[in-house]
Order: C-alpha cells, then structure tokens, then sequence
C-alpha cells in the first residue's frame, strides 16, 4: 500500500530524510519512532505531496506521488501534528467541504459523519466554529474528516496528542479494525508503549536515516520495544 | 520592567515581518524582491506625501493670509487623529483584544500590565509613522510659506510627540467597546463590518471635505471659528499654542492629549487579564442534523474561500473595499446625477466626457481597488496543509482564489453596471465599456492579487490584520491595479485621442484586461503552481 523507495529530501544544505526506504502492506500499521527533528514529519509529509523530495521515490497503492499526487491523495488521509484546521468554518461545514472534495455522496457522506461523530462524541458540537474548539475536540474533527473517504493508507503525525483517554482507545480500535478490513496506517508517536501494543511493523529514525524497519518482533526481540529503540539509539550513536 | 523589552521587540518585528517580503542571506533572487519591494514603498511613501504637501500649501496660504493659523495646525491635528484610529482600529482590536499569543504571554513571568503596555507601545509606533507622515509635510509646509517662533516650534516638535496619544486612548476605548459588545453576538461580523464601513466613509467624506469646509469657514469668519473653538478646543489650542506660542493652550492640549491615553491604559492594565482570559461565552450553537449538499471539488473551494472572505470585516473593508464603492457610487449616480456635475464644478456641456463615460471610468477605478485575492495565500497560514494534502489540483486550488475574488468584488461591479446603464441609458459603445471592462479589470485583479501573493506570501501570521491590510503582496497589488488604470490613460491622452473617441478606448482597454487575464492564467497553471507547491505546509 505504501512504498518508499530511497528518499532523500534536504532544506539547504542539511538532509532531513536520507536515503530512506520501507514498504508497508495492505492490513498492516507501523509505527514510525524516532527522537525529535529526526526526520519523522518530513517523511510523512512528502508521502503525503505536500514537500516535495530531491531523491527517491513514493508509491502509494500502485500510484507515485511525483507523478500522480492526486491519485495518491485520493487514496489516502493525513492528520498533522497539529490539526490547524478552517477556524471560520463550523465543524459540520468542514466536514461537508472534506466530503465535496472526495465526491462523496450526500447519504453516504451523512451516514459517515453521524457514525464517526458519535463514536468521537463530537455530534452536539457539530454546529459549532472551528474556533471555539479545543485541541482535543480539533483532533476529533481532523480524524473524522480523514475518515470520511474510506481511505486506503491513514497517515497520522503523532495521532494521540490532546485526546482525552476514552477517544483514545476508540481510535486505537478503529485503527485495528480499519487495517482488518484491508487498510494501511503509518503513524508517528513517542509513546513507545502504544507502538508496541498497536503495530504490526515499527520504523525506526535517526538524523533522517532509517536505522532499523521490521516487524515488531523482529524489532524488539525478547525486550521491550523502548529497550530496543534505546539500544539501537546507541549502536547508531 | 525586563521583560516590557522582548515582548515589545516580537510585537514590533511581527509587524514588520509582515509587512516586507522574508529575507534569506543566501538567496540572491529574494535580495533582489526586496529591494524592488522597498523601492516601491518608497515610491508610494513620495507620492502619498507630494499630494498631501500640494493639499496644505493650498491650506497655509489661504489660512494665513485669513490669519486662522491655529486652524491649519487643528487641520491637521483632526487628519492625524482620524488616520490613526481609522488605520489602526483593526490593529489595535486585534492585538489588545484577540491576539493568538495572549495566552503565552500570561503563562509567563511577565505582569499582565506589562504584557498591555508592550503591546500599546508597538501599536505607538505605527501611530508615529501615520503622524510623521501627515504631520512633517504639513509642518514643513507651514514654515515655508508663513513663519514661526521659536517657542511655537517647540511647541510644534512636541505636539508632534503627543499627538498619538489621544489617538490611541480613542482606539483602545472603541476597540474596547466593540470587544465587549461583538463578543457577546453569535453573528457580529455583518454589524462589525457596517460599523467600520461606517467609520471609515464618514473620516472619508470629512477628509475629501476638508477644502470645502475651509472654504467657507474662511468666508464666514469670526463666528465659525468660535464654534470651532468651542466645540473642538484641544485641536484649537493646538493650532493657538504653535502658531501663537502660547502656553497656557500648550499646557491644555497637553492634559487633553495626556488624559485619554493615561485613562484608558490605567482601565485596561487592570482589565486585562480578565479582557484576555475571559470566555464571554457565546452561547452554543445546537447541532440539528440537516441533509448536506453535495458540490463538485473546485466548487467547494471556491466556497470556502468565500466563507473566509466573509468571515473577516477587516478582509471585506481592505480586499473588497472597490465593490462596495461602486453599488454605493452607482446609486448615487443614478439617483443624483447632479452630483457629477457638482464635482467637476462645470456645467454639462464642459464635463471631460459624457456621464456613461465617466460612470465607467468610476467603476474600473474601484475595480482596481480590489484586492481580495492578493491576501488569499498568506490567509492560508498554518493552515495551508489542508489544500495540500487534499486531492485537487494546485491550479484548482489557485483558480478558485481567482473565482472566489472575482465573485465577490465581480457581483457589486456588475450590480453597478446595470444601474448605471438602467438610469443613464449609455450608447452600444458605452455599455460594453460599462459592463465588459470593469469586470475584466476585477478578474485580472483576481490573477495579478495570486501570482503576487505567490512571490511576497507571509504565512506565520499573528493576527488575520497582518496579511490582509499590510503585507507586502496588498501593497504591490494596489500599485499594480493603479499601473492598469494610469497606463491606458496615458496612452489615451498622449496618443489615441486622435484616433478614437474615450468610450472606444475603455472598451479596448477591457479587453487588453481579458488579455493579461489569460497570460497570468497561463503562468498561474505552470510557474504560479510550483510557488505553491514550495511553500510547504
């Protein structure tokens, strides 16, 4: 579902990502860790065309993002670290503007946002301005709103950060059963126990090189996953 | 008091930074916008300050000779103070009363005071500026052509210090009253933006005003003067105390001047941590499930960015600002003709051209003010991810800024239009140059606003009044729609008046302007996308 194939992206002089490949499958999440600055949301942004890459190359479901973004784009959803979203808009109309762009059909469309909406608890503030929502209830809204279009590979940058404990586990399970009906998540997040429980695969970076990718069993051993990052930290040092 | 400094210098360079391109050491190519930029702000910065200083020659001759020397300095003291609140009541709504940052501040070691007087203190020096560039002209002017002493020169080198002053206690008082009441309003920005409206045409109308005014104060002498004294006795005592050397009015103007500032800093130090930190709670809107529309994916974007539009007064008033003028200036025409007539101060027969003629030319001038598009990238801000990682074209993305602008400054245009050709009847000629040329003017308007945004955007904004009323990319296009109505005037009057008649020409013009549309379409689709696609997210 996602292939990355030696990217290597630079701001000046500095490479951000060097030289980083991985291959992620239809069904499978991978947890993508890393220290900070280490290159985690450059990959994710390239993947997702919005920076464009020096080297290398990204395929999403068949498709290059250098030469077909948009049909990369159709098939995936990307959630930023920090969802700025459209402040002047209420969340029921930002949701409305996500589903025109993907062409989604007005039941369709309807169904999907009352479903996600209740699972998030984020109905009865549908109505309301962007503004007026927390960074919690923001989060929500940009989960809903990549949700929307079934999409075939999630990309999520650190997914867990300011939502509240119960919407927490529901993401967590809807991840597990999205990837069951055959989709593909790649997320970032520094909460290692959270990698270990949900992911099939973990890539790890450092100073934008992948220094280790594999299933987690093959990742972790007989340790746990925050032992074997520190460990491979500190072979790479 | 330690930290007044750092947090007055992000104040100051945020504003600065939005208004002028980024500047990056190693980038040759930036190096050379900003020069072209600085080069353009000076040009504009001479000839704003060459027609205020042909303006109060006029003024300090027939003053002088009047002997109302006082009145030329309160003059001058009423232009200071209107373009200092009129151009910083945004500014100093924004900043006091809504800055993205309050909360960073206050979380802190910084006194609460502190974090006001800082802000105050920056929003003072563009005061300074507004004042620098009314006041020095005039000053210069008045020593020239009449004289002064040398304690009313002092007197004059001080005002000159204090007049922002009363300025700013004025903002921060309106700025107050309009947070506390827009706060409390679910839908305020309709009434927000008929207030500034409002305001603004009303300094306006005062302003171009200002001749006639004196006129007739002059002719009807002494008892005018006395109301005028009576009525606005600082600026009297402003004008009395420079032209007079007299203190006893300097010292009045002083506390008049000191007294708003000093009070309304007193209220809002103790006021804001409450002022930045209080929810005034706009009751909850109630989510009732509706069955929701469906539209295609440039439609959505374009509707979006009509929202946006709507959404900001301050974007309205600056970007759509020659839309309004021309529905309003349209029914005035429509509805007193005479007017016209009034304003070229001739009689039919001797006007430059023919009503139509002059209805047409009126409404590509208000075209040229339109400038929505031309904040339309920077507006993006943090939130530029969003059409980026959306599966649309970057051209989609671009045209429908161009739609969007072109609906919302292209429809009053339009609207004008048929008024004026309902209600002054114009010939074939002069009703394609009513309806083709002004709104071809808005659609370029609509790709040059875009592809400049594109080449001076400024995303790490503070406050939506950064990008939309001073960046550098408002300040280019507002020159660029000034260079489409002064080139082809130029070439009429020094060349094709010959050769054809003035409604001819506007015609042509209008489609010279469909022209340069699709040339800026054309590098909009290749060079205009690839900006775009380097400005990250």
């Amino acid at each position: 579902m996602l292939r990355i194939e030696h990217l290597t992206k630079s701001f000046g002089t500095k490479k951000a990502v060097d030289d980083l490949s991985l291959e992620i499958k239809p069904g499978e999440i991978c947890g993508f860790i890393g220290h900070n600055g280490a290159g985690k949301t450059t990959t994710i942004k390239s993947v997702c065309g919005i920076l464009q890459f020096e080297e290398g190359e990204i395929y999403v479901n068949g498709h290059s993002v250098k030469a077909d973004p948009i049909a990369c784009k159709r098939d995936l959803a990307y959630i930023p670290d920090n969802p700025d979203l459209y402040e002047f808009l209420s969340g029921i109309k930002y949701l409305n503007f996500i589903a025109d762009v993907f062409g989604i059909g007005e039941k369709e469309r309807e169904e999907r946002i009352h479903r996600y909406a209740d699972m998030f608890e984020l109905t009865g503030d549908l109505a309301q301005p962007i503004s007026a929502y927390s960074h919690g209830m923001k989060q929500k809204l940009a989960l809903i709103s990549a949700l929307i279009h079934d999409p075939k590979l999630i990309i999520l940058d650190e997914p867990f950060v300011g939502l509240d404990p119960t919407a927490s586990f529901k993401l967590k399970k809807l991840m597990r059963e999205l990837c069951d009906k055959g989709a593909a998540i790649f997320f970032s997040t520094h909460v290692l126990e959270v990698a270990e429980k949900l992911c099939d695969k973990v890539a790890v970076i450092k100073n934008g090189r992948l220094i280790a990718f594999g299933t987690m069993e093959e990742i972790k051993g007989d340790t746990s996953l925050e032992s074997a990052f520190f460990g491979l930290e500190e072979q790479n040092g | 008091m330690a930290s007044f400094k750092p947090v007055f210098w992000i104040s100051i360079r945020s504003m600065i930074a939005t208004m002028f391109p980024r500047y990056r050491k190693s980038d040759a190519k930036t190096k050379r916008r900003l020069l072209l930029y600085i080069l353009l702000f000076a040009y504009v910065l001479i000839s704003v300050v060459g027609g205020e200083a042909a303006m109060f020659y006029g003024l300090a001759k027939s003053l002088g000779a009047a002997g109302y020397g006082w009145l030329y300095f309160a003059v001058v003291g009423f232009a200071v103070l209107g373009l200092c609140v009129v151009g910083g009541l945004f500014l100093t709504h924004a900043q006091l009363f809504a800055a993205k940052d309050n909360e960073l501040l206050l979380s802190l070691p910084i006194k609460p005071g502190v974090v006001l007087l800082s802000r105050i203190a920056s929003l003072l020096v563009l005061d300074y500026i507004f004042t620098l560039i009314v006041a020095g002209p005039a000053a210069v002017i008045w020593i020239a052509v009449n004289s002064i002493s040398g304690v009313g020169a002092v007197f004059l080198l001080l005002s000159v210090i204090l007049l922002p002053l009363p300025a700013m206690g004025l903002s921060m008082l309106i700025a107050w009253i309009l947070s506390a009441i827009f706060s409390r309003l679910r839908r305020s920005n309709l009434i927000k933006l008929g207030f500034y409206l409002l305001f603004f045409v009303a300094y306006l109308y005062l302003v171009t005003n200002l001749n006639g005014y004196i006129t007739a104060l002059v002719s009807r002498g002494a008892e005018i003067a006395e109301a005028f004294r009576r009525t606005v006795f600082p600026l009297y005592h402003l004008g009395a105390a420079i032209t007079q050397g007299d203190g006893v009015s300097f010292f009045i103007f002083l506390v008049c001047a000191l007294a708003p500032f000093v009070i309304m800093t007193v209220i809002l130090s103790s006021q804001f941590l409450k002022i930045a930190t209080t929810n005034r709670g706009v009751r909850k809107i109630e989510y009732r499930q509706k069955r929701l529309r469906a539209s295609g994916a440039r439609m959505a974007f374009v509707k979006k960015e009509l929202r946006l539009f709507f959404s900001l007064p301050v974007y309205i008033l600056n970007g759509g600002l020659g839309g309004v003028f021309s529905v309003v200036l349209s029914v005035l025409l429509a509805v007193r003709r005479d007017l016209i007539y009034e304003m070229f101060g001739q009689t039919q027969g001797a006007l430059p051209f023919d009503v139509p003629t002059i209805a047409a030319l009126m409404l590509c001038l208000f075209s040229a003010l339109s400038l929505v598009s031309a904040a339309s990238v920077s507006i993006e801000g943090n939130t530029l991810w969003i059409a980026r990682s959306l599966p649309v074209s970057t051209y989609d993305i671009l045209l429908a800024k161009v739609a969007s602008h072109s609906l919302a400054c292209g429809v009053p245009t339009l609207i004008g239009a048929i008024i004026c050709a309902v209600a002054l009847g114009p010939d074939l000629i002069g009703l394609l140059a009513l309806f083709i040329t002004p709104i071809a003017l808005v659609v370029t308007m609509g790709f040059a606003g875009v592809a400049i945004n594109l080449r001076f955007p400024r995303l790490d904004w503070v406050n939506p009044v950064q990008p939309v009323k001073q960046g550098a990319s408002i300040l280019i296009a507002m020159l660029a729609g000034a260079a489409l109505i002064i080139a082809p005037g130029m070439l009429y009057v020094f060349l094709l008046n010959r050769i054809m008649d003035v409604g001819f020409m506007i015609f042509l013009t209008g489609v010279v302007y469909i022209g340069i549309s699709i040339l800026l379409a054309m590098s909009l689709k290749d060079k205009g996308a690839r900006l775009f696609e380097e400005l990250g997210g």
